[in-house]
């Protein structure tokens, strides 16, 4: 409720200003109705330049609590990561460090890692960093609004936005959001020397159970020719879920 | 190999029994009474064979099957069966060059789930070229698991892991250390499992849990004569390792612990009834031989401890920490311990910087309280490790490197390995164990350096 009226409050300032507001229009697709709680099953193929491939599937779940994010994650293939287990907490507060979980199944232990670190690391070899499946705080990047597109029977922003921090592995990246579900259907990474580095593709975006979900995503490498197809299957939205699962006592527990 | 002499024992509580030529529970794991370290890779492991299944064993896993097929009838039964193959072969660098291990094995994993009941078993089917003990089916992991909303129970033969220290054991005492092949097996085959009882509390934050061991399980070190690992021994010298406790329940290890998670940081408490499962050895006269007789010393000591873990940025502080009451150390001239108090801590850094490279340092000091000279050990000893590892071409090639170093001994131990993944289910590995140093451990196995591959096959 709380999100939708906020959604209303931002669309409805939109009417009167001259040139959208870019930090408005990623703050409303950070809050697009996504459920309280939600759950997915994610596929990753892997495909090198050569064509070979490489398969990842992963279960998740995910609880709002206020405007942080707890995200529980078990890997089911390959089997020499099967057990593996990663729990985060996402603080809405940029000024704070999100808290994050890692279980290894082959040590049987738990670690605590740095919630900063691994944020511009690839997730798992893929061609998504931990940032790009995540969900990035608005205010860690400066949004400038570069102008509206129509393609595909669609209507689009285009946003540019800088890292305000150094270290990040993109020194800009230009985002289309469609008009009409505020969902980023594309995004273009650019590395340090201002070189495209990265594509992304979003397609097969859809409701379900009223909420707009995009269906698969197609990350590409355009600089080493790998790239990331990233499916997801049976996504389910405010669903049952224990905080409990939440917390390392599950992690360590697996599914 | 070298054979040792009387102070090599001292200095290494190191032991090697003539009664028999199989691998024994015992120490070789202090060095200058440092808690040995685990991590890498372990020096084998000695498992109960599937035809001698222990009693307890068995009466865990009739207890689980009933309590399983008593649980919620409109829960589904699912079956889950996975594992590995692999295959693993090390190589002397100097002369004569000779085959430090050639081994093969096959890894099942069988889970059966029941609503929220599981019963759990892995076990090994091993053909080893060198040790022949070490060939056949051997029962590893097998427990039953309840997860109710407020009470967890796991029974049956269990891995237990506690604490945050990397390859090195402070309060993680409970499921002792296989050392049969020195440092030549993955990390979860260095963990000796132990038949055990784990109740716990599973909070969101918070989690209770109590562990209860009636027959501790101790050291496993390598005695076979084929083993290039064996621990070496004087001539005319006679090893007796038997004597760990009665199987009584006076002798039954007993043990909780409290975790938190908090934001910002994570801390545990920990207790334990426990024995020093590395024997403390002490020189003594064999009456039938009139010859000299190493003899193995397990006594209980009590630990209280904890752990944390804070992150920071980029890195993540760990720390750990035990207060042993009662831990025998030998004396100087071997021939008799002494019960002392010790304080051991550790403190490491973990470093995620980003591009895939991840840094891990670690410091560990042990303290002997109420000190004497008579001790065979100094009253203050330190151990410094490192890992450095970086993930290449989309994680398909990891490079690592994880170093120890004995500073009391000067001894060093590096393992550089290149592990490359070629599809979803085949590990090709390379690398190699350097060891070397003045005095210790490390400096005895100096002849030992090898160089290994491993081929690993996940289904």
């Amino acid at each position: 409720m709380k999100k939708f009226f906020m959604a209303t409050l931002l669309s409805a300032s939109f009417l009167f200003a001259a040139e959208p507001n870019a930090r408005d229009i990623m703050i409303k697709v950070k809050n697009r109705p996504d459920g309280d709680t939600r759950s997915s099953s994610m596929e990753m193929k892997l495909v090198n330049k050569s064509g070979g491939t490489r398969v990842r599937k992963i279960t998740s779940y995910a609880m709002d609590v206020g405007e942080d994010t707890k995200t529980i994650m078990f890997f089911l293939y390959p089997n020499d990561v099967k057990g593996t287990g990663f729990l985060t907490v996402n603080y809405d507060d940029v000024n704070k460090e999100d808290d994050k979980w890692l279980y290894l199944p082959a040590l049987k232990k738990t670690r605590r890692i740095s919630g900063k670190s691994s944020k511009t690391d690839y997730f798992m070899g893929s061609d998504f960093t931990y940032d790009d499946i995540g969900k990035r705080n608005v205010d860690e990047d400066t949004h400038k609004f570069v102008r509206e597109e129509s393609a595909n029977g669609f209507d689009y922003y285009v946003i540019e936005s800088t890292p305000k921090k150094s270290g990040e592995i993109f020194s800009k990246k230009l985002v289309w959001i469609r008009k009409d579900c505020d969902v980023v259907e594309k995004v273009e990474f650019y590395d340090k020397l201002g070189k495209l580095h990265r594509q992304m593709v979003a397609s097969d975006i859809k409701k379900v159970d009223g909420f707009w979900t995009i269906g698969k995503m197609v990350m590409q490498n355009v600089q080493t020719g790998h790239s990331t197809e990233l499916l997801f299957l049976d996504p389910k939205f405010n669903i049952q879920l224990d905080s409990k699962i939440f917390s390392v006592n599950k992690l360590e527990r697996g599914l | 190999m070298r054979k040792m002499n009387l102070s090599d024992f001292v200095i290494l509580s190191g032991v090697r029994s003539t009664k028999s030529k199989t691998t024994q529970k015992a120490s070789v794991a202090k060095m200058r009474g440092l808690i040995f370290i685990t991590e890498p890779k372990s020096w084998g492991c000695e498992q109960p064979h599937l035809g001698l299944f222990r009693k307890g064993s068995v009466v865990a896993l009739l207890s689980a099957a009933l309590a399983v097929s008593a649980h919620a009838q409109e829960d589904e039964l699912s079956l889950q069966l996975n594992g590995f193959v692999d295959s693993y072969h090390a190589l002397q660098v100097e002369r004569p060059h000779k085959i430090m291990s050639s081994r093969t094995r096959l890894r099942l994993e069988m889970r059966a789930n029941y609503g929220e009941a599981s019963l759990f078993s892995s076990v090994n089917l091993a053909y080893n070229s060198l040790i022949k003990e070490q060939s056949g089916a051997f029962l590893r992991e097998a427990y039953f698991d309840y997860a109710g909303k407020y009470l967890e129970v796991k029974a049956g033969r269990q891995i237990v892991t506690w604490g945050v220290a990397d390859g090195l054991r402070i309060t993680d005492l409970i499921s002792p250390m296989d050392y049969t092949e020195f440092m030549a097996n993955d990390y979860d085959d260095i963990r000796v499992p132990v038949n055990a009882i784990n109740l716990k509390y599973p909070g969101e934050s918070f989690s209770a849990e109590v562990v209860f061991v009636p027959v501790p399980e101790y050291f496993v070190i390598p005695t076979n004569d084929g083993n290039p690992w064996q621990m070496p021994v004087p001539n005319g010298v006679r090893m007796d390792l038997s004597g760990t406790p009665e199987k009584r329940i006076k002798n039954s290890e007993v043990g909780g612990r409290l975790r938190f998670f908090l934001e910002n940081l994570d801390f545990s408490i920990t207790a334990l009834r426990t024995f020093n499962k590395s024997p403390v050895t002490v020189m003594k006269l064999d009456p039938e031989t009139k010859s000299a007789l190493i003899k193995g010393v397990y006594k209980p000591m009590n630990v209280v401890g904890g752990d944390v873990s804070i992150p920071a940025g980029e890195l993540v502080i760990r720390g750990e920490a035990g207060f042993y009451f009662g831990e025998p150390i030998a004396l100087r001239n071997a021939c008799d311990f002494r019960l002392r108090k010790t304080f051991n801590g550790l403190v490491g850094l973990d470093w995620y910087a980003g591009g895939n490279w991840t840094f891990m340092f670690q410091y560990m000091h042990k303290i002997v309280m109420d000190y004497r000279d008579e001790l065979g050990l100094e009253q203050n000893t330190s151990m410094l490790t490192a890992r450095i590892s970086k993930e290449l071409l989309n994680n398909t090639l990891k490079l690592s490197v994880y170093g120890m170093f004995d500073v009391d001994n000067v001894g060093f131990y590096v393992r550089p390995a290149g592990d490359y993944l070629l599809n979803d289910q085949i590990t090709l590995s390379l690398g190699a164990d350097i060891l070397g140093g003045r005095r210790g451990t490390f400096e005895t196995y100096k002849k030992n350096t090898q160089i290994w591959v491993k081929g690993k096959f996940f289904f």
